[in-house]
């Protein structure tokens, strides 16, 4: 191989064979710290995802340190049943009532009862008369038009009540199982620094608590972190995700269909396209300061329900009704833009065919393309939606209810949704509260899961019939 | 039947006929997609309407809001800055731990990992997106704040901190960085790769120097809608960053130990937002209206943000299609 | 057919860790003049590069079988067939570019100067640092000209200033005959050119970092007839520096531009699998006017493929 002479020193300002093997193990050495770091990084997105679980799991099961007023297995017994067998929360209705009645005064009875009736045909705590008054009064209470309390609901009153645990101490559920005798030290410890004075070392019971349990889904709210539980949390939600789809879904597959299928390119359809591509990237928050101001406040006669005439359970715009439109217009956007992913993936042929045959517009997209396009649509429509039950910050500026114990009962219900009282409950300091909040994490997860497992099984169930 | 018995309109067939039902379908669908426009438009008017009285109240004006650096309502000061900066300061360092580690994961997904390695680890990072940020926020107040303040200290790191809440909020971001990054990575054609590599590159060459480069305006895209996303992420900031404006004097105040101390408390405008709405809230108070002028300071830099992010993307795609 | 290996002389109790200078080695031979079976004779002369026996695998599918043959230095070899008989797997096999496939496997030997390159402890980067490869389809770097041809020798460890590697691009882009249509717009993207020109590109980029062996694999099959006779003309000016192996399936091609060809050919099995095998290979001109094999010469007459 003949090389001329500049090209021979061009060749010398390659790496002589040594010099290359040298370089190439320094850039093998680099190559694989590179490799390295990029499997740390993912690495570390996985251990963050798995801290988070593990400190909700974490919180939400237990040892816990709780004196009781009464004893349950007391009550159970004094009430005539087998405490072994019979649980306080399976008590016939009545019997828990009776005890109720026995032990708290007229007062905080009569209140409970204007709260929310113990029976549909007969009062409890206060004579027929002055309730009708009351109720057909300008300002009827809310217990005449919400629905009697039922089982889980005597017994959430019966713990608040008569049982009154005071948890004074808890603990994780990893050092639970694995060091149980060093939460008894915790707590001896507490006595000694005189932490609960209030109670005798006798008092005080270090039992198992699961935070997260079957009760806690079905018992209202509460005051107090023993007893409290997310039913109302949970109802509140259905109905906000109720309201969201009935509104969003029609509006935006409509809209999706008319840009897909009617639209011609035009500036109004462009921009049309580019301001939902925006909406969808604007905040939540602000989604929940429209909602405010104009579904709160402007149409408040429309969202009170006053302009129908009903009394209602509330008197101004924060219903639920109100949360639910404001969430329809947050998901609005991505149900459009995912309904449009799932329309555009429709074969151009089935289209061509269609409309050969002489089908008008309606006709080839109701009968051809909806049908085939379905399954996308429902999977973006489950995945929107899984997103709404998650929002926060659009309910908060729509006023969800700081504290509210009495299940929604209409659209025009005062409602409140499951993260907000999440997020209640972890702005306050004391560690009960900590663990309830976590528990109801660990629900919203967990419905998120199921929804989320059923957005992907419908889209693998559909995609391979395809 | 002969040609002259057919009636008129069977005569001359192909004549539009008029149908109802289609244009009332084809409007209702119209109307859908106009509401879309009716929406921004409420957003605007709602926000500007309100900041419009915001900034007649006498007690405010426009000038101070955008130059004075204390937001104090109580007494009297409406100036916009430390709101702004305890959400820079969150999305700062939420990014830089996405960033890292978003495209870093979005490299290792793309250009190193087995298709069935990536079949795992891809919906796992999506996990990351759908958990709901008030979920964060606990997450940041119970676990990270205990944290730091157990590595720096408890008389460095205050019990709200603006650390805590910009490492979480990186942690939510990071599957918006990795998802859109690896989506345009893996659009980058396979024979640019092959180019590189008959030159004798290693994997390493192949991904820095020719893929990434190749990827970057898509890559860009993912990290301005990140940032977007961080800078209207408002339960984690209201959980764990506090609710104390941070309240500054450029002349006065150190920057690195009070204006841009991680370890303090900085309260970000949407917290500001929610604190004050969950409190009580009368109509046509300033406070009221404070809320909307801050709304539509946000409003405005988000849509920056997207319309920058959409921007890029448009040349990402004008590249590979 | 099996290959002659009366090569005692192939020094294989040498364990070279390196691949070592040509120039300094005495070049081993390997052949002796055989008789001519047609079949997949070696050389008469000193190989850079040949195969012995070498099996190429996707999974469990065998894509080639048994090739045997070696590549002449400063000769265009063309390797030519009907579509599907393995000659680009075999072009590829030549600088471990199958590896970038998870199920490529390649059995039997490679040597690149005497040197086996798929051993274990031989990293594929530096084969292909010797080895050049232009692709099919003009694929340059979304950067400059210049940037697309400086980029290979720049990792590759080139030590020169600015103006060496000034030098350097505008050497490549000579040889590749395009630094006279691009020598005034070097920080243009490499995509404004058109077809040919992206092509010559790619050579001058896969010249920069002084390669000995240039692969090329249908180079002209996307250029229209006039950008693919410049390449041919640059083909036969490159041969003087460069070791050129060239798969085509246009034979006219390989009769215009090569010294030596080889003819691929498609074994269907039992089962129905379809496996690349070398027929014949043997200097241009023999195999085109009197080829050895009935197969090879249905070929060139048109009677099939």
């Amino acid at each position: 191989m003949t090389v001329d002479a500049p090209e021979r020193e061009l060749q010398e300002l390659f790496p002589t064979e040594v010099e290359y093997r040298d370089l190439l193990d320094r850039r093998t050495r680099r190559a694989r710290l590179f490799q390295a770091g990029c499997m740390l990084a993912l690495t570390i997105a996985v251990v963050a995802l798995a801290t988070l679980l593990y400190t909700i799991i974490n919180d939400s099961f237990g040892l816990v340190a709780v004196v009781n007023e009464r004893e349950p297995a007391d009550i159970v017994a004094e009430l005539g049943y087998d405490p072994a067998t019979v649980a306080l929360i399976d008590v016939p209705y009545d019997r828990l009532v009776g005890l109720l009645e026995a032990t708290v005064g007229t007062g905080v009875g009569r209140r409970l009862e204007r709260e929310q009736r113990f029976y549909p045909d007969r009062l409890v705590f206060e004579p027929q008369p002055s309730w009708d008054e009351v109720c057909s009064s300008e300002e009827p209470v809310p217990g005449c038009t919400a629905t009697p309390r039922d089982q889980a609901n005597i017994y959430a009153l019966v713990q608040e009540r008569v049982v009154q645990p005071d948890i004074v101490a808890t603990y994780d559920l990893v050092p639970s199982l694995l060091d149980a005798e060093g939460f008894e030290a915790q707590v001896a410890a507490g006595f000694e620094a005189g932490r609960f004075e209030d109670y005798t070392p006798e008092q005080i019971r270090i039992e198992w608590r699961a935070w997260f349990n079957p009760t806690f889904l079905m018992t209202p709210s509460s005051a107090t972190p023993e007893t409290a539980g997310i039913r109302t949390a949970i109802l509140g939600s259905a109905w906000l995700v109720a309201i969201t789809i009935l509104f969003a879904v029609p509006v935006g597959v409509g809209a999706a269909i008319y840009l897909v299928e009617y639209a011609k390119p035009s500036r109004l359809n462009d921009f049309i396209q580019t301001n939902i591509y925006n909406l969808a990237g604007v905040p939540s928050i602000i989604y929940g300061m429209l909602g405010l101001a104009i579904l709160v406040r402007v149409l408040e006669p429309f969202t009170s329900g006053s302009v129908f005439g009903g009394t209602g359970a509330s008197d101004n715009g924060r219903t639920v009704l109100s949360a639910g439109l404001t969430l329809g217009l947050l998901t609005l956007p991505v149900v459009i833009i995912s309904a449009q992913e799932a329309l555009k993936a429709v074969p151009n042929s089935l289209r061509q065919a269609a409309m050969g045959l002489g089908a008008t517009r309606w006709q080839m997209v109701r009968s051809q393309i909806l049908p085939v396009a379905l399954p996308g649509i429902l999977t973006g429509t489950i995945l929107a939606v899984a997103r709404a039950i998650g929002e926060t910050a659009p309910l908060i500026l729509v006023g969800a209810a700081s504290f509210i114990t009495v299940d929604p009962t209409g659209p025009f219900s005062k409602f409140t949704a499951l993260p907000i009282q999440i997020f209640q409950w972890t702005s306050f300091p004391q560690e009960e509260f900590q663990r309830i909040a976590a528990a109801a994490s660990l629900a919203l997860l967990i419905l998120l899961l199921v929804l989320n497992a059923g957005a992907v099984i419908l889209r693998n169930r559909y995609a391979r019939k395809a | 039947m002969t040609l002259d018995e057919k009636t008129e309109s069977e005569q001359t067939p192909f004549r539009k006929r008029p149908r109802p039902g289609e244009t009332m379908i084809r409007g209702f669908l119209f109307v859908c997609g106009a509401l879309s426009i009716a929406i921004t438009v409420g957003i605007v008017y709602e926000l500007g309407s309100e900041s419009l009285l915001f900034f007649q109240d006498e007690r405010v004006s426009f000038i101070e809001f955008i130059t004075t650096t204390v937001w104090q309502p109580q007494v009297g000061g409406f100036g916009i800055w430390p709101l702004v900066l305890g959400t820079m300061l969150i999305s700062v360092i939420a990014m830089v731990v996405a960033v890292p580690v978003g495209l870093a994961s979005a490299i290792y997904l793309s250009e190193y990992a087995s298709k069935r390695v990536r079949g795992f680890l891809k919906p796992v990072l999506e996990v990351l997106v759908g958990i709901p940020t008030v979920v964060y926020g606990f997450f940041a107040l119970t676990f990270m704040t205990p944290l730091l303040r157990a590595i720096f200290g408890t008389s460095t790191v205050g019990f709200f901190n603006v650390l805590s809440a910009g490492i979480v909020v990186g942690i939510l971001i990071v599957p918006l960085i990795s998802s859109l990054s690896e989506d345009a990575l893996a659009s980058v054609p396979d024979s640019l790769r092959q180019g590189a590599y008959a030159l004798g590159a290693s994997k390493l060459d192949v991904s820095l120097k020719v893929v990434v480069p190749a990827a970057l305006s898509g890559i860009a895209a993912g990290f301005v809608v990140a940032m977007s996303r961080a800078v209207g992420e408002t339960m984690v900031v209201t959980l764990a960053a506090g609710a104390s404006p941070r309240n500054f004097d450029l002349g006065q105040d150190s920057l690195f130990g009070y204006i841009l101390n991680p370890f303090e408390s900085a309260q970000a405008m949407t917290g500001y937002v929610a604190i004050t709405a969950s409190g009580d809230l009368s109509y046509n108070t300033i406070d009221y209206n404070s809320i909307f002028s801050i709304g539509l300071t946000l409003f405005f830099m988000t849509l920056g943000l997207n319309s920058l992010s959409r921007r890029f993307v448009k040349r990402f795609r004008q590249e590979y299609e | 057919m099996t290959p002659e290996t009366t090569s005692d002389t192939v020094e294989e109790n040498r364990p070279p860790t390196t691949m070592e200078d040509p120039m300094e080695q005495p070049q081993a031979i390997t052949q002796t003049g055989t008789e001519r079976s047609g079949s997949v004779d070696p050389l008469d002369q000193p190989s850079v590069m040949r195969t012995e026996a070498m099996d190429v695998f996707y999974g469990e599918f065998r894509a080639v079988k048994e090739v045997s043959m070696g590549f002449a230095g400063n000769e265009i070899t063309a390797l030519i067939g009907p579509s599907g008989c393995g000659k680009s797997t075999v072009l590829r096999s030549l600088n471990r570019m199958n590896d970038l496939i998870p199920t490529a496997r390649v059995e039997g030997r490679v040597l690149f100067h005497d040197r086996e390159i798929y051993d274990s402890d031989v990293d594929p980067v530096e084969v292909r640092r010797r080895i050049g490869m232009v692709f099919q389809k003009a694929n340059p770097f979304p950067k400059s000209i210049y940037e697309n041809v400086a980029w290979g020798a720049r990792i590759n460890g080139f030590k020169g200033k600015r103006a060496d590697l000034d030098d350097l691009v505008e050497r490549a882009l000579t040889q590749a005959a395009l630094w006279d249509e691009v020598k005034d717009k070097l920080s243009e993207s490499g995509y404004s050119l058109s077809g040919g020109q992206q092509q010559r590109l790619c050579i001058a980029r896969a010249l920069a970092p002084s390669p000995e062996v240039l692969l090329m694999d249908e180079p002209c099959s996307a250029l229209d007839p006039i950008a693919t006779l410049r390449i041919e003309e640059l083909m036969l000016k490159l041969k003087e520096r460069y070791t050129i192996i060239i798969v085509t399936h246009n034979m006219q091609q390989a009769g215009r531009v090569s010294d030596r060809t080889a003819f691929f050919t498609v074994d269907v099995n039992e089962r129905g699998q379809r496996t690349g095998k070398l027929v014949e290979f043997d200097e241009t001109d023999r195999l085109f006017t009197s080829p050895a094999e009935k197969e090879t010469e249905d070929y060139i007459t048109g009677r099939f493929g």
